[in-house]
């Protein structure tokens, strides 16, 4: 094996990220993020309307369905959202 | 429980690159069959059983799936389990009756189709030696207007690296709207072919971006895996996969096996995990638990070693012969993915794609500026 020099940087936000972003309290670090995204005239207030994007949870080893992953495996996790999941 | 029959070493095409070896015509029997579902149902700790198919090639068998299918049913029926089902299939035995009774059994289904003609027939042909990339392109397509989930398996081969692009493209065309891209491991990727790899993967990378401009919803793999390794850090450590503990292969012989992929000519004692009439040997199981083994030294130092699949006790195996150590080809595949995947994310969200926002930020209002005509995200409830 090798340690991987990368050649580029994610620059799209984690699912955290993209969270605190949306609540408008993420400061420097959502710079790019708002710097793109116009307000709507027609968007009530942040405080008012917009909620936190809970972050993934852990999946419950108990569900009564298989997860979209036990499916065909090859270790690509198939949603960021497991709970949510479903093999379209 | 994921409980995958190997319904019989046959298949009627002979892949270069195939893992499962000589294509011997040795079905599972009824009686295997039957064990084995009550092997599973038995020891499952899920309130649910997924029956899987495989081979060779498990539409060779017919009759045994149907007889698999309603034992398994009445034995969930008995144990209040959920029954779900899977088959991986070359397709190229699709007719009406097995079309209906994937559909009526709520198969989801991997297909095995390596892309455009070319792609697929640098490695898939029939025992003859002929094309096999029209009939899978025609079960595709047949899967797909009967509303059977299908999922695209392509293999990513020295032979047809070069043409990822096209691949893509032409999947899409018949239809398809998610395929998933898995290197042949095995394969001779020198350097020119690592060139040729890292080439078809940008391209690959670019019909992807197309496709999402052009409004059409195709999830790609490894690269979506790849950015949800991104969006949530834990996602990779979930998608570890459960290797003879919640998972079990069944060879004909009904002999045990913690992954299907490793099951191959049925003679390898040294993943042989048990039998169905001594019982798993748990201890044995996990020796072989790839996620149990100390990090590897090389990926101590790893950056991205938290958004790798170095957990795959198969693809460990198959290029190192053990499953908790990883080669530096996968380790390659790895790092070339999750580089590509990058840049695609980063394209897209900049330019705020709707069906890249709805896809990896579920969770997040899209918010259309009308005026402006761009997007931005906002919280909001599922």
């Amino acid at each position: 094996m090798t340690t991987p020099s990368r050649r580029r940087r994610a620059t799209y936000p984690t699912l955290v990220l993209a969270a605190v972003c949306s609540l408008g309290v993420g400061g420097a670090a959502c710079g790019p993020l708002e710097a793109q995204a116009p307000d709507d005239p027609s968007t009530p207030p942040a405080k008012e309307q917009r909620q936190p994007i809970a972050p993934a949870t852990a999946v419950d080893a108990g569900t009564s369905a298989p997860q979209p992953n036990d499916f065909f495996g090859g270790g690509a996790p198939y949603e960021a959202y497991p709970e949510d999941g479903g093999v379209p | 429980m994921k409980l995958t029959l190997v319904v019989n070493h046959l298949c009627n095409l002979r892949c270069t690159y195939c893992y499962t070896g000589a294509k011997v015509n040795r079905p599972m029997s009824e009686a295997v069959m039957r064990r084995a579902v009550d092997f599973a149902v038995e020891r499952t700790s899920e309130r649910w059983l997924l029956l899987a198919f495989f081979g060779g090639e498990p539409l060779l068998e017919p009759a045994l799936m149907r007889s698999a299918l309603a034992y398994a049913r009445d034995r969930c029926i008995e144990k209040g389990l959920a029954l779900h089902t899977a088959i991986t299939t070359n397709g190229t035995l699709l007719d009406d009756e097995r079309l209906e009774l994937l559909r009526r059994h709520g198969f989801k289904v991997k297909l095995s189709l390596d892309g455009s003609a070319e792609a697929h027939d640098a490695n898939r042909r029939f025992a003859g030696g002929q094309s096999s990339w029209a009939d899978g392109a025609r079960a595709l397509e047949r899967l797909l207007a009967a509303g059977v989930p299908t999922t695209v398996g392509a293999v990513l081969d020295p032979a047809n690296a070069h043409l990822l692009g096209d691949s893509l493209d032409a999947l899409v065309g018949l239809g398809a709207r998610h395929v998933t891209f898995t290197p042949n491991v095995a394969g001779a990727w020198d350097a020119a072919a690592r060139a040729r790899l890292e080439a078809g993967l940008h391209a690959l990378g670019e019909r992807t971006i197309a496709h999402l401009r052009a409004g059409v919803d195709v999830r790609v793999d490894p690269l979506a895996g790849k950015i949800i390794t991104h969006l949530d850090p834990q996602a990779a450590a979930r998608a570890v996969c459960r290797f003879g503990v919640t998972e079990l292969a069944v060879a004909p012989s009904g002999r045990l096996y913690p992954c299907d992929r490793l099951v191959g000519e049925d003679d390898d004692d040294g993943v042989c995990i048990g039998t169905l009439e001594a019982g798993l040997d748990a201890a044995k199981r996990d020796r072989l638990l790839p996620a149990r083994r100390e990090e590897a030294e090389g990926c101590r130092a790893c950056e991205v070693k938290d958004r790798c699949k170095r957990f795959c006790g198969c693809a460990n195996y198959e290029t190192t012969g053990d499953t908790g150590t990883v080669s530096e080809v996968s380790c390659f595949f790895e790092q070339a993915f999750i580089d590509e995947a990058d840049r695609v994310g980063n394209v897209l969200f900049a330019e705020r794609n709707p069906l890249f926002l709805a896809r990896f930020y579920p969770r997040a209002q899209v918010v259309r500026a009308a005026a402006a005509g761009s997007v931005a995200l906002s919280g909001g409830a599922a």
